[in-house]
């Protein structure tokens, strides 16, 4: 929670200009009650249009992509599973493509200021892009390729068809990019994990997703440690696990989905965020989701601040970030748990 | 009239895939009752999982059916939660997440009973404190289940079915690969359970031994088919199992407790070491 509250600071005030605290606090706060401070109209502008869409955008998706990370791992009870192996992520990444494609059909860049539902259309996409890779996934991945039964004791099998199936969304993804005319920065940019259009629309068209995927999965704990004993201890015990699959699998893949049709391509937050909660603090899925939510959130915003002071004025994509900070302190964290 | 009996199959016959396939099940009819241990024996390849399966409800059975109680319904019609307030199953070799502690297995008997979302109340807690103790696992409740040994793994199963409420408990080999004393820890335990006269048990079990100690009743099951039936002393005789288990076996008395003494018989030589070698 501090962690996450200081991450928050942090990608608020830094930036080209620095914004002071007593600075943010006051902005945020409704002019009678800010004590005196007087912000300028630039400060205004560069706190309201820049810096706060920003920080709450990645925030949210660190916490989706963490959020849905710790649920697939706990799905599938692997903790390889997450958005990017099973390809849900490359899936989505191409129905947000197509949408942004199908958006820009005229000629014209990928506009800053993109009217609200067409925005709202690439989630969408996205949602539906990831649905339809974990469908694929699941009838490749599974033995008598028919139901969501088998799929226990076929996780490998399923982490491969994820892997196939997300290289070949990749390059579909690539391929609908290529024959977009014009720019290729700011696609190739979206692909590895920027945020490339501004302002209070992504954050709008992605937040009633997340926080429905994330509000379920949080709910799902006791669900998700029912199914910790495998499928047959789990039916035992009462659970409905065709239901309880398909609870989660499309709350993760909503959450996921929302996330990528912002944010690109961000690797490593949602494999490496539900390990560290786990080996840091516990294995009970009550706490893992929500805890993996708030370090998701801190975690990206802080990359993210990495991302954009770095090499300033120039960005690095937040995707390259994530894989440069988050596989050493995986690595780390995977040789001190094996020492215990 | 008898009371309904606790669980009852009715003429089950089960095969795994097509027509063609072989019987595994084959008009199996039997009944478990409140306050008895009921064993189930035989070969390997018997049937006697596929059996445990289909009276747990979780597999419906090509033919026949699962009854409990008076209740028409199938127990594989039911739903998962129905079902698992009446019948909870100690599976064989489970799988044990190293992580989760006692307490927290056991307490997760209890979500059936209480949904998916709505949170603990006291008569949950209450359950899973009362499991925990009958299976006497109370000072070992913050354990994680990697760091137990076999006979308290089985054990804290156990407590996780008795939280679940359900009065019928099947139990699949729970001895399996457990020290001569928690074996009978173990079925210790499940006779207790039997004679507070609130569960029915079924137990699948390989020691006969065991079974001729423990339960009152017993059927042996050869290829599918029930061989035998009825009291240890009926079904544990020298030309019945030498039949379904294709040795020549002895049964003798027990010295101490005046039971059935199973012990295969060593006719072959190469059984036995040189200076037993040619005793039968």
């Amino acid at each position: 929670m501090a962690l996450l509250l200081a991450a928050l600071w942090l990608s608020t005030a830094v930036g080209a200009v620095t914004l002071p605290l007593r600075e943010i606090l006051a902005g945020l706060l409704p002019v009678p009650l800010r004590g005196g401070v007087e912000l300028s109209p630039t400060t205004y502008a560069i706190l309201y249009q820049i810096r706060l869409p920003r920080t709450v955008l990645v925030a949210l998706v660190g916490a989706a992509l963490a959020g849905s990370g710790a649920a697939y791992q706990g799905l599938f009870r692997n903790p390889l599973a997450d958005p990017y192996l099973l390809g849900v992520a490359s899936g989505g990444g191409l129905g947000a493509v197509i949408a942004m494609t199908w958006q820009t059909q005229g000629g014209s860049d990928y506009a800053r200021d993109v009217p609200l539902p067409s925005l709202v259309l690439i989630p969408l996409a996205a949602f539906a892009g990831a649905l339809l890779t974990v469908v694929l996934v699941y009838r490749l991945g599974s033995v008598r390729g028919t139901s969501l039964r088998l799929m226990d004791s076929h996780t490998s099998r399923l982490i491969l068809a994820g892997v196939a199936i997300g290289a070949f969304a990749t390059a579909m993804t690539i391929f609908v990019m290529l024959r977009l005319q014009g720019d290729m920065y700011r696609p190739v940019a979206w692909m590895l994990g920027g945020f490339t259009i501004g302002g209070w629309g992504p954050v709008l068209a992605s937040l009633p997703f997340i926080l429905i995927g994330l509000g379920v999965l949080a709910a799902l704990g006791r669900v998700l440690n029912v199914m910790q004993f495998g499928e047959d201890q789990a039916q035992h015990m009462g659970l409905n696990l065709t239901r309880a699959r398909a609870a989660i699998i499309l709350s993760a893949s909503l959450a996921t989905a929302a996330a990528v049709a912002f944010s690109g391509i961000i690797g490593f937050v949602g494999l490496a965020v539900p390990h560290a909660v786990r080996l840091m603090w516990t294995h009970d899925y009550r706490r893992l989701v929500a805890l993996s939510i708030l370090l998701g959130a801190g975690g990206l915003l802080l990359a993210d601040v990495l991302a954009r002071t770095l090499v300033a004025p120039q960005e690095i994509p937040l995707g390259v970030v994530t894989a440069a900070i988050g596989a050493p302190f995986f690595l780390y964290q995977l040789r001190r748990a094996g020492l215990e | 009239m008898t009371p309904p009996s606790a669980l009852s199959l009715e003429n089950v016959s089960h095969r795994y895939n097509g027509a063609d396939s072989p019987l595994v099940l084959d008009g199996i009819s039997l009944r478990v009752d409140l306050g008895k241990v009921t064993a189930l024996v035989g070969p390997n390849g018997s049937g006697k999982t596929t059996l445990i399966r289909v009276a747990s409800g979780l597999l419906e059975a090509s033919r026949g059916m699962a009854l409990v109680g008076s209740s028409p319904l199938p127990l594989s019609r039911m739903s998962p939660e129905t079902r698992a307030g009446l019948v909870a199953v100690v599976p064989q070799a489970a799988y044990l997440p190293p992580d989760f502690t006692v307490e927290e297995t056991v307490r997760l008997g209890r979500m059936a009973a209480r949904g998916w979302l709505a949170a603990e109340t006291d008569e949950d807690r209450k359950a899973s404190e009362t499991a925990l103790q009958a299976v006497g696992l109370g000072r070992l409740r913050a354990r994680p289940l990697g760091k137990l040994s076999g006979g308290e793994q089985q054990r804290t199963l156990i407590g996780r079915a008795l939280a679940q409420g359900a009065p019928i408990v099947l139990l699949d080999e729970p001895t399996a690969h457990l020290d001569l004393r928690h074996q009978l820890e173990v079925l210790r335990l499940v006779r207790s359970l039997a004679a507070s006269g609130n569960f029915a048990i079924l137990l699948a079990l390989h020691d006969l031994n065991l079974v001729a100690r423990f339960a009152d009743e017993v059927f042996l099951l050869v290829s599918g088919r029930i061989a035998a039936s009825g009291t240890p002393e009926a079904v544990l005789r020298a030309d019945i199992l030498s039949a379904a288990y294709g040795v020549p076996i002895q049964v003798l008395e027990h010295p101490v407790h005046h039971t059935p003494l199973v012990v295969p018989d060593g006719a072959d030589p190469t059984d036995a070491r040189g200076d037993l070698a040619g005793r039968g």
